[in-house]
C-alpha cells in the first residue's frame, strides 16, 4: 500500500525552537494523529508539509511526489483546514467555489452542493455571519469538494462544540472508507483520535517521542497505582514517567503485561492518550 | 491563476463600492466646475492604490499561508497580483480618458489621452515600486513608505524651483521620450516582478 506522506529526518530552527529528525509516515487507508504539547511543534511540521516553510534538512513526499519540486501536483490532491477560517469575511459558499473550481481540475460542484446542504450552510451567506464551527465547516466543504486523496487538518476541531465534533468525525470515517485515501489530523482532543486514529504521533520539543499503532499503544500502556516511595521498589528497567500526588505516585508502564507479571501486587488502569501525553510532558524521568 | 483572480475581483468589488462613490460625486462636482481634470487625475490613482487594499484584505483573512495549500506556485501569487495591478491602472486611464473626452471634448494637442497615458506611465512605476515594498515589508508598512518615497522627489522638486533653479531648462524631447518610455518602463516592471518573486518564494509564513 502506498505512503501518501513521507516525511524523513525533518530539521527546521526557528531561533531558541527546532524541530530535529522528524520522521513520520502516512500509508493509504489510515488515520494519523500527531498531538504534542502547545510549542511541541506540531504546526511546524504541518507547515513543512504544504511548503509554508522551507525545511532546513529533510525529505518530505507526498503521494510520491517530492512536496519542493512538484507542490502543485501533490496539492492537487490534497485538502487542508487550518486551525482558523482563512475566508475573506465577505465572500460567500457560492463565491469560495468560484475562486477554488478554476485552481482543482477535480472540483466536484455537484459533491459540494451536497457538502454545503449537509453542513446546512447557506450559498449566499457571508463567512462573516458564520459561527466558529459553520467555518470549520465550510473550510471542511472546500477542502473536500475536489475530492482529494490527502486530508491535512491543524487543530480543525479545537472550539468546536462536541456535536458539531462528531459530525466532523462521522465525515473523516466516511472519507477513509476509500483505502486510497488518509488523514493526517494534528489535534489537542485525544479523545477524537481515540476514536478515528489508526496511528499517533507523539511531538515533544521538535522531536518524535512516541510513534505507533493507537489500539496497540493503548493496549501496552497503562498507569500504575503506587504507594509512597513504591517506586524505589521498581527496577530502572521497568520505570516510567512518575507523577507525584498527596498519598503517592502514578507511574506510566509502556508493557502492561510484564509489568504485571514483575508487579502483580501494583494495581494498573489503562492508560488513555492524554494519560501518555501528561506523562511524557509533566512526569518525572 | 483565474481563480486567484476571481477572488481578487471579489474583493475589490466590495471596497470598489466606496470608490465608485467617491468617483460619481466628484464627477458631479467636476460638472458644475466645469473643470474635469482632478477627477480624470483620481480614478487612475483609485485604479493604483487598489491592489494594496486587496494586500491587507488578504492579510486580515490569513488567506496567504492558506493559499499556498491551493495548487498554485509563488511565482504564480505574486503574477496574479501584477496583473491585478495593471489591469487595475489600464481601467483607471480608460476611464479618465472617457471622462476627458466627455467632459472636455477633444483637444488639438490630444492632452485628452496623452495626461491618462502618462498617469498610467506613472501607475506603472508607482506599482514597480510599491509591490516588492508589499512583499518585503506587508501592505500596512508600505504604505507609510510609499508616501516617503512619491514625497520625496516632489520636495527636492519644489525646494528646487523655490531656491530660484528651474527644472527643465532644456527642451524635452518628447518623441524620444515617447519612444523609449514603453520600454524603460516595461523592464522596470519586469525587474520588479523578478524581485517580488524572490521574496516572496523565501518567504516564511
Amino acid at each position: 500500500m502506498e505512503n501518501l506522506i513521507e516525511i524523513a529526518h525533518l530539521c527546521k530552527q526557528y531561533g531558541a525552537f527546532s524541530l530535529k529528525d522528524v520522521n513520520l509516515t502516512l500509508p493509504a487507508g489510515s488515520i494519523v494523529g500527531l498531538i504534542g504539547e502547545n510549542g511541541a511543534g506540531k504546526t511546524t511540521t504541518l507547515k513543512s508539509l504544504l511548503g509554508l516553510i522551507r525545511p532546513d534538512e529533510g525529505q518530505i513526499n507526498l503521494m510520491g511526489l517530492d512536496a519542493q519540486k512538484e507542490g502543485v501536483r501533490a496539492h492537487r490532491e490534497i485538502g487542508v483546514v487550518l486551525d482558523e477560517c482563512c475566508f475573506h469575511e465577505h465572500l460567500t459558499p457560492a463565491h469560495l467555489e468560484r475562486i477554488l473550481s478554476p485552481l482543482f481540475p477535480s472540483w466536484d460542484p455537484a459533491y459540494y452542493a451536497a457538502l454545503l446542504r449537509r453542513f446546512a450552510l447557506d450559498p449566499t451567506k457571508c463567512v462573516k455571519a458564520l459561527s466558529r464551527g459553520m467555518k470549520t465547516k465550510l473550510s471542511l466543504a472546500c477542502a473536500m469538494a475536489h475530492h482529494p486523496r490527502l486530508l491535512i487538518l491543524d487543530e480543525a476541531t479545537s472550539g468546536l462544540d462536541p456535536v458539531v465534533r462528531s459530525e466532523m468525525l462521522d465525515l473523516f470515517l466516511e472519507f477513509i472508507q476509500d483505502d486510497s485515501r488518509g488523514i493526517l489530523m494534528s489535534t489537542h482532543i485525544t479523545t477524537d483520535l481515540e476514536r478515528v486514529a489508526d496511528y499517533i504521533v507523539l511531538l515533544q520539543h521538535g522531536q518524535v517521542r512516541l510513534a505507533g499503532e493507537k489500539d496497540q499503544m493503548l493496549e501496552r500502556f497503562a498507569v500504575a497505582q503506587l504507594h509512597q516511595g513504591e517506586e524505589a521498589s521498581i527496577r530502572s528497567a521497568d520505570r516510567g514517567p512518575l507523577r507525584r500526588h498527596g498519598f503517592g505516585a502514578e507511574m506510566l508502564v509502556a508493557d502492561r503485561r510484564a509489568f504485571s507479571r514483575a508487579y502483580p501486587h501494583i494495581p494498573l488502569n489503562r492508560a488513555t492518550l492524554d494519560d501518555i501525553m501528561v506523562f511524557y510532558g509533566k512526569g518525572e524521568m | 491563476m483565474k481563480g486567484l483572480f476571481i477572488k481578487d475581483l471579489l474583493t475589490i468589488r466590495r471596497y470598489g463600492k466606496i470608490m465608485v462613490g467617491a468617483v460619481i460625486l466628484m464627477l458631479a462636482a467636476s460638472f458644475f466646475l466645469e473643470d474635469f481634470s482632478f477627477v480624470s487625475a483620481m480614478v487612475v490613482v483609485f485604479g493604483a492604490t487598489l491592489p494594496i487594499t486587496v494586500f491587507s484584505y488578504d492579510t486580515l483573512a490569513h488567506w496567504d499561508g492558506y493559499s499556498l495549500t491551493l495548487p498554485v506556485t509563488r511565482r504564480q501569487l505574486v503574477t496574479s497580483k501584477y496583473l491585478l495591478g495593471l489591469t487595475l491602472s489600464a481601467i483607471g486611464s480608460l476611464l479618465s480618458a472617457l471622462i476627458n473626452l466627455v467632459g472636455e471634448g477633444m483637444d488639438e494637442n490630444r492632452l485628452w489621452i496623452v495626461l491618462p497615458l502618462i498617469f498610467l506611465a506613472g501607475s506603472i512605476l508607482y506599482l514597480s515600486i510599491l509591490l516588492p515594498l508589499v512583499y518585503q515589508f506587508g501592505a500596512e508598512k508600505s504604505r507609510l513608505m510609499i508616501i516617503l518615497i512619491l514625497i520625496l522627489p516632489f520636495s527636492i522638486a519644489a525646494l528646487y524651483e523655490k531656491s530660484g533653479g528651474t527644472l527643465f531648462s532644456f527642451a524635452l524631447p518628447v518623441p524620444l521620450i515617447a519612444a523609449v518610455l514603453p520600454l524603460a518602463l516595461l523592464a522596470v516592471l519586469a525587474l520588479s516582478w523578478y524581485i517580488s518573486c524572490r521574496i516572496y518564494e523565501h518567504k516564511e509564513f
